[in-house]
């Protein structure tokens, strides 16, 4: 009968208790480590366009959250898109407001009924971003950028996480919706409507903003809960009635959108309530003779981009907006010292505007107002004493850019970022959707078959060959 | 070590192994290039990567099978182990030469990207950061066939745990989704795991005291865990298999991010691997 001590001091028990301590000790050192770097959370992003790296806007609006947001990603489990779980895993790692759960909504009906109480169908794949009192559904397919060009085959260019999510996050952060009311009756076109413009009224909703229609002629006032109002391509100028309920509604801190076109001529009236802004409205063609600014024709303007937080993302981005037939959009020299005005887009030095379309040629007669001269402005208007700011403006001297938002990136930025400037929600401008999917390789069938035969062919074939030929040899030695 | 890597590398080539490996892992993986990526005109090359990882199952185990185990068959191990050079320069040369000839034949699939370059556009970087996620799997795959070839009493044999292994691995997914996540489930997983560990402390020192002592320490942490930090029991069995998964941590790579936590974790699962390798054979020795 042994004792403890023997049990204890017997080889055995030595060396092999003494080894697998170590090595115990050694795989749970590693353990260990393992664990402390992964809280770390150190990453390389090798994507061309840093796909996973979060922009400087988003950090800003994670340092800001007040609340603890939620972000709930509808999958199967371990069914999750690997993109986009890795997407939203740096919101999770950027701030520890954010917590990230994935639900099944097939086996939770009654978790997902909550977010979706007019049944519309919230479905795996999508993502709900909640707080406590506020949320935000995404569907799935909104998550990836998709080109639709061709609506037989339409195409995904990338991941869009970013975009929805930081929106989103602005919008369950800050609980509201913003009204823009777009006047009616006088011919205007409607941002939501379909068509030529596309998904236009998607990217408002996308961009937190609720689209409404307001006939001012009938309307005693722009209703209360606005926030912008926007006249986009009137086809007449609005009544003088109209034109006071419109400087009313700006007087009292709602802003404005305009989209006007040389088509419809003199507005007066509109121009009237511009004016104590500021800003001309000259019925003027805007020509642009210098070849880098317009579009092969001299009417068609690419314009360059001038520096304002509207079109500082385009130029980051390398977009630029084209401008077909625009009228210029003017500083006046009567500008009250309380507005400020900065331009958006502008002509070069070569062109001018001309008042007189009978002329005939394109080029600068004496006629004509040699440029450069803005073809889309943003004003400010602040309280003389307390220098609080009143409202905002934005005038375009173009209406066919709106058209053009599905086929030119720049058009659906600018278009997109004056409306969020006018918001101030600057933050959400220049998160473009990036692109991770690769496109097409060019070959020939010819091509393909010598690739192909020398890749599954001759280099296997090759190596193996050369293997048996050297065990013959060896074998025979 | 050198050495042993050197003569481990040639004997790769002398022999028909080095050649077979090479061909037939070229022959696969360029016949789903060809078909994946070339017939489709798609550049999307991270794809083509995720899409031959199979080839690991039966590439690795042909790679490694004979490493250690045909030492042991032949009797030559006697020899090397009782050479000047310690078991670590032996396990991790051979590791090293096994690694190479994997390497060399990965370096071939570049051709492939080339190939892409010419013809599209490929996502150089992207695509570099997913190789070497390949490569950093392929090490830990390695390190698994070096552990079993340790063993394994011959070649087949060898060769065929290996094969297991790695498809155990590649269940392990399949595990996991299936596997309960109450916390119920999940106490009897920590306490299987605690009496594993506790049978490794009896198996190793074939002392009651040593395992008893040490069951009884995990047991002492088990209950202790449920009383100051239950929320480590829901999902346990998940988090756990999560953590092991060496396949869901190549996702990220094919994605084109290097997170430094896979990097890390490919490194220390090889290293453990080639660790606990070097530990057996030395307990032979004394044993």
């Amino acid at each position: 009968m042994s004792t403890i001590k023997d049990l204890l001091t017997n080889s055995k028990v030595k060396y092999g208790g003494y080894a697998a301590i170590i090595t115990f000790a050694i795989i749970a050192a590693v353990v260990v480590l393992n664990l402390l770097i992964q809280q770390l959370g150190w990453q390389i992003d090798m994507t061309d366009n840093n796909v996973y790296t979060l922009s400087e806007q988003t950090r800003d609006i994670l340092n800001d959250l007040e609340e603890d947001v939620t972000i709930f990603v509808l999958a199967r489990r371990n069914e999750e898109d690997p993109q986009i779980m890795e997407a939203l895993d740096r919101y999770e790692q950027a701030s520890n407001r954010i917590s990230i759960e994935v639900v099944d909504a097939e086996q939770n009906p009654a978790f997902v009924a909550q977010y979706d109480p007019e049944g519309e169908g919230l479905r795996n794949g999508s993502v709900i971003v909640a707080t406590s009192d506020n949320y935000r559904s995404i569907q799935g397919i909104d998550l990836f950028s998709i080109d639709r060009r061709n609506p037989q085959a339409p195409q995904v260019l990338g991941l869009n996480v970013e975009r929805r999510i930081t929106n989103a996050l602005i919008f369950v952060a800050s609980g509201r919706t913003p009204v823009i009311y777009q006047t009616t009756g006088h011919g205007e076109i409607d941002l939501t409507s379909g068509g030529a413009f596309g998904r236009l009224g998607e990217q408002f909703q996308n961009a937190n903003f609720e689209l409404r229609t307001l006939n001012l002629a009938q309307a005693p006032q722009v209703p209360d809960d606005g926030s912008i109002i926007a006249i986009v391509r009137p086809r007449t100028d609005i009544s003088p009635l109209e034109a006071e309920k419109l400087a009313a509604f700006l007087a009292g801190g709602g802003k404005g959108f305009f989209s006007l076109d040389i088509a419809v001529g003199e507005l007066p009236n509109l121009a009237s309530v511009l004016e104590a802004y500021g800003i001309g409205i000259p019925a003027a063609l805007l020509v642009e003779p210098d070849r880098n600014f317009n579009n092969g024709q001299p009417i068609e303007l690419w314009p360059e981009l001038a520096q304002n937080p509207i079109t500082d993302p385009l130029a980051e981005a390398d977009y630029r907006v084209l401008t077909p037939v625009p009228r210029p959009v003017l500083e006046l020299p009567t500008k009250p010292r309380n507005v400020t005005i900065e331009p958006l887009l502008v002509s070069s030095t070569e062109s001018f505007y001309r008042t007189d379309l009978d002329i005939p040629t394109p080029d600068l007669t004496a006629d004509d107002f040699p440029g450069p001269h803005p073809v889309a402005i943003s004003a400010v208007e602040s309280e003389f004493t307390t220098s609080e700011e009143v409202t905002r403006l934005v005038v375009v001297g173009d209406t066919d850019f709106i058209s053009l938002v599905d086929q030119i990136n720049g058009n659906l930025d600018f278009l997109m970022n004056s409306f969020g400037w006018l918001e101030d929600q600057e933050e959400q401008l220049s998160i473009r959707p990036k692109t991770t999917i690769q496109f097409q390789m060019q070959t020939t069938g010819t091509q393909k078959l010598i690739f192909g035969g020398l890749f599954v062919i001759v280099i296997p074939l090759g190596i193996l060959v050369a293997g048996l030929v050297i065990w013959l040899r060896r074998r025979h030695l | 070590m050198i050495a042993i890597m050197t003569r481990e590398f040639r004997t790769y080539f002398q022999t028909p192994a080095g050649y077979i490996f090479a061909g037939l892992f070229l022959l696969v993986s360029g016949f789903f290039f060809a078909f994946g990526n070339l017939l489709n005109d798609s550049s999307y090359y991270t794809s083509f990567l995720q899409s031959i990882l199979f080839l690991y199952l039966f590439a690795v185990p042909l790679l490694t099978m004979r490493l250690l185990s045909e030492e042991r068959k032949q009797k030559t191990d006697q020899l090397l182990l009782t050479s000047p050079i310690t078991v670590t320069q032996i396990v991790v040369g051979k590791f090293l030469a096994a690694f190479g000839v994997f390497l060399i034949t990965l370096l071939v699939t570049i051709l492939y990207a080339v190939v892409v370059a010419i013809f599209g556009d490929l996502a150089v970087s992207q695509t570099v950061g997913a190789y070497v996620g390949f490569a950093l799997l392929g090490a830990s795959f390695i390190s698994i066939g070096v552990l079993i070839s340790a063993v394994a009493e011959n070649q087949v044999t060898s060769a065929f745990f290996t094969f297991f292994a790695l498809l155990f691995i590649w269940f392990l997914n399949l595990v996991k989704s299936v596997a309960p996540t109450d916390p119920i489930s999940s106490t009897i997983f920590a306490a299987a795991l605690v009496l594993g560990i506790a049978a490794f402390f009896y198996a190793n020192t074939r002392s009651w005291i040593a395992g008893g002592a040490v069951a009884v320490v995990g047991a002492i942490a088990i209950v202790l865990l449920h009383l100051f930090a239950a929320e480590i029991y829901i999902g346990l069995i998940q988090n756990v298999l999560d953590w092991f998964s060496l396949l869901e941590r190549f996702d990220s790579f094919g994605l084109g991010l290097i997170e430094i936590e896979e990097v890390v974790f490919y490194l220390s699962f090889t290293a453990i691997f080639l660790f606990v390798t070097v530990r057996l054979i030395e307990k032979r020795r004394w044993a």
